[in-house]
């Protein structure tokens, strides 16, 4: 072989080994789309799952921890030891008592009692010290003790990573529980007040507004209405800012009165949380365990004594009421649309918007369910909200993540109706994407290849066909929008799907699970019998929160038969949501009305007419002779 | 033979209607877990053969959370040694496992390589783990039923209690 056929030779086996890897990657490329593609979904629902004071043992905090021993003693083992701090050798201090403060806190979780002490003295006699491994039952000081040890971010890490192992067990069992997430935002009062702390006489005279001592406390009626008037008013124009930088609400007219317009936030209404640098300047001498605000940049100075919460006020003067406020956080759940049971947690501070906390509660939801979040096995299809989360921040957030955002319409920034989201170029409408070549309708996804994906660079885009067939090009070709072009219309399910007001019509439904952990576990706690009476209140809610999920979670799991023997079983079984009948036919409705089922846009303008039908049918031709 | 038979006086017995009963038996004495000769050796043997077999102590037991797991795998041999068990998780009951770790000295956990007694909740929880062998490490496996089977058949009389 001379020199020259060497060099081809090598220069071919080159070109092959580049096409083959070629090849390859497109294969990879192909497989990935196909995973990642969705074309139709269906939802299905669970009763009973949770339904746990049908059955005499699971409701039982002593019988659920000698369940928990015998059932999953790896669990229980981890628990235990993730919950025990390390003592190094030669450390002072006596060795502590035998018995694991983790598993008795899971049992006092159990109980749903909010109060440490109340619950102590009703189980001075109860076999559950035995049940952890007490040799007897500790003191009411070591027991409190103890229990505020286990606040600490590293032990309620410990409790929920408890409970991914059984939520895990869920989604083997069925792999499409968790395809849809509800979302929604609960008030978690703190017990603490808002009490007036200026640092001395001089200091308050020189303020500006009235000292008042104390701020009452909002009711959780109030702080819910303010909630859904909030909601039912239109897109605020940066739905991020913080609540008492956004413009007050409109009051409502009085009749033969013009609307007033918005008015601009009044500077003494708005609260200033003060850092810790701000109070120790002032000389506000309890920074470290306090939280200070003032009414407006020259306001009195308030404090909480829990440092960790946020505050939202509630103007009633215009109405002859004094100030509220709300202090504490939100207590904001992903509830799995199968099981009708949390799965993820977060808690933050009051004054930040409700759909900020979902970019964490997403990442929380992922750990949850995946071993490993970054290449996660099981993915969300989509998560349903109420109103408040129809905005751009927090639907162009889930389809960025390739999650469909199912949330009602709402007025967009300014009062703009939603028909206003129609693309002057006839690319889309309020509802999906039209088809480019006669401004048609898209067709449902149904082929190979349509419906929504994440392309290799992460671009969220719908691939469709025109539904009227009009044109050559509307019959062969296959056509593709990003989602980003306007991320409220173009979903990935839909607002013409059934399975989005199917499943949108079930979220009114999920507002129960609030108020059954309330009365389960006494997390997020709005009244004084329900709250906890803690100083640190989110960092306790967070605490009873994560406890309250191992127990849901290893309930569950026992009560569908995913592990264990447990005798009495779930009854029921799993069916498909059929309740968005009404909704969806509003939505063909609107489509008639507007005619958006037929051509629009400049597309359609540039076409002939298609041949219309005769009106008259020629007669038929007379039968031969 | 009633009271008032022995000393003339009241019958107090049947006024309180009280029923003599024969003497109850003894309970049998336990004997306790000692760290003896015998058991030091074998805590020792099962020690070579684990460092023979196992180079990190960490995997030793995969799917249980303990400090010590190479420990505690040991005190599991001593457990099986001692109540003529084999390394099945049917045989192994919570009942038998307290009864044992009551009996066994303070100084038997030190040899096993315990800082301090491990609490009975933690050897109830890893004792039923490791009745199961996939929370035993494949090398290991066969030391454990060695074990067991020798001490079922009766092989290991000094060190059953």
């Amino acid at each position: 072989m001379t020199r020259a056929q060497r060099q081809q030779a090598r220069r071919d086996a080159q070109r092959q080994r580049r096409a083959y890897q070629q090849q390859l990657l497109q294969q990879r490329s192909a497989t990935s789309r196909k995973r990642r593609q969705r074309t139709n979904a269906t939802a299905f629902g669970l009763k009973g799952a949770t339904e746990f004071s049908c059955d005499p043992q699971l409701s039982n905090p002593v019988a659920v921890i000698e369940m928990f021993r015998r059932f999953a003693p790896a669990a229980c083992l981890e628990l235990m030891r993730a919950t025990s701090p390390d003592r190094l050798p030669g450390q002072a201090g006596a060795p502590r008592m035998d018995g694991s403060w983790g598993l008795i806190f899971f049992a006092h979780i159990l109980t749903g009692n909010p109060d440490w002490q109340r619950w102590y003295n009703e189980a001075q006699s109860s076999p559950i010290w035995e049940v952890c491994g007490f040799p007897q039952r500790p003191s009411w000081a070591t027991t409190y003790r103890r229990f505020c040890e286990l606040e600490s971010p590293r032990y309620v890490a410990a409790f929920e990573h408890a409970s991914t192992r059984f939520v895990r067990l869920a989604a083997r069992n069925v792999p499409h529980a968790f395809d849809f997430v509800h979302i929604d935002g609960t008030p978690a009062h703190s017990h603490s007040r808002l009490e007036h702390a200026c640092p001395d006489a001089a200091y308050c005279a020189s303020r500006t507004g009235t000292a008042t001592r104390t701020v009452a406390r909002a009711s959780d009626d109030v702080v819910s209405d303010e909630r859904h008037k909030r909601s039912a008013a239109p897109e605020p124009d940066n739905p991020d800012l913080p609540p008492d930088d956004q413009p007050p609400l409109p009051a409502p007219p009085r009749a033969g009165a013009a609307a007033p317009a918005a008015a601009a936030v009044a500077p003494n209404n708005k609260a200033y949380k003060l850092t810790d640098e701000q109070a120790r300047d002032i000389g506000l001498v309890d920074w470290r365990r306090s939280r200070y605000f003032t009414f407006g940049p020259e306001g009195h100075i308030m404090r909480s004594r829990d440092k960790q919460v946020g505050i939202r006020m509630y103007d009633n003067t215009g109405r002859g009421g004094k100030k509220k406020v709300w202090i504490g956080g939100y207590f904001l759940p992903a509830i799995s649309d199968y099981f009708w049971a949390p799965f993820a947690l977060n808690f933050f501070e009051a004054d930040i918007q409700e759909h900020l906390g979902w970019p964490t509660l997403f990442r929380k939801a992922m750990t949850a369910v995946n071993e490993d979040p970054d290449n996660p096995t099981h993915r969300f299809t989509g998560v349903i909200a109420d109103r408040a989360f129809t905005n751009r921040t927090f639907i162009g957030f889930n389809t960025n993540e390739g999650i469909a955002s199912i949330t009602p319409e709402r007025l967009l920034p300014g009062g703009r109706d939603w028909t206003s989201l129609r693309d002057p170029d006839g690319l889309w409408d309020e509802h999906s994407p039209r088809c480019r070549y006669c401004g048609g309708p898209s067709a449902p996804a149904a082929g190979p290849g349509e419906g929504f994906a994440l392309s290799g660079t992460g671009d969220p885009r719908i691939a469709y066909r025109c539904a009227l067939r009009w044109t050559d090009d509307c019959r062969n070709k296959m056509q593709t929008i990003s989602c980003t072009r306007e991320v409220r219309a173009l979903l990935p399910i839909g607002r013409r799907e059934r399975v989005f007001h199917d499943l949108l019509n079930s979220h009114s439904q999920f507002e129960g699970v609030f108020d059954a952990w309330r009365d389960r576990y006494a997390v997020s706690g709005t009244s004084n019998a329900t709250r906890s009476k803690r100083r640190v209140s989110i960092e306790a809610q967070r605490l009873r929160a994560a406890a309250a999920l191992l127990a849901e979670w290893f309930r569950i799991c026992v009560r569908q038969g995913y592990i264990g023997n447990h005798a009495k079983r779930n009854p029921h079984q799993p069916v498909q949501r059929t309740g968005g009948t009404r909704r969806a036919s509003k939505v063909t409705g609107h489509r008639s009305q507007h005619m958006l089922n037929l051509p629009m846009g400049p597309a359609s303008l540039t076409l002939p007419f298609p041949p219309a039908a005769a009106a008259n049918p020629p007669p038929p031709a007379s039968p031969p002779p | 033979m009633t009271t008032a038979n022995n000393g003339g006086g009241r019958n107090f017995a049947a006024a309180f209607a009280a029923v003599t009963q024969a003497a109850r038996p003894l309970p049998v004495t336990t004997s306790r877990v000692v760290a003896s000769d015998i058991v030091a050796e074998f805590i020792e043997a099962c020690d070579s053969a684990l460092n023979c077999c196992i180079s990190d102590a960490r995997e030793l037991l995969p799917g249980i959370d303990i400090d010590q797991p190479d420990s505690m795998l040991k005190a599991f041999l001593l457990f099986l040694a001692n109540q003529g068990l084999t390394s099945n998780s049917e045989d192994i009951d919570a009942e038998l496992v307290k009864d044992w770790h009551t009996r066994v000295a303070p100084r038997v956990w030190l040899v096993l390589g315990f800082p301090r007694e491990p609490g009975l909740l933690t050897v109830q929880l890893a004792f039923s783990l490791l009745g199961h062998q996939q929370h035993v490490a494949g090398d290991a496996r066969g030391l454990v039923w060695a074990v067991g089977d020798f001490a079922a058949i009766g092989l290991m009389p000094g060190l059953r209690s």
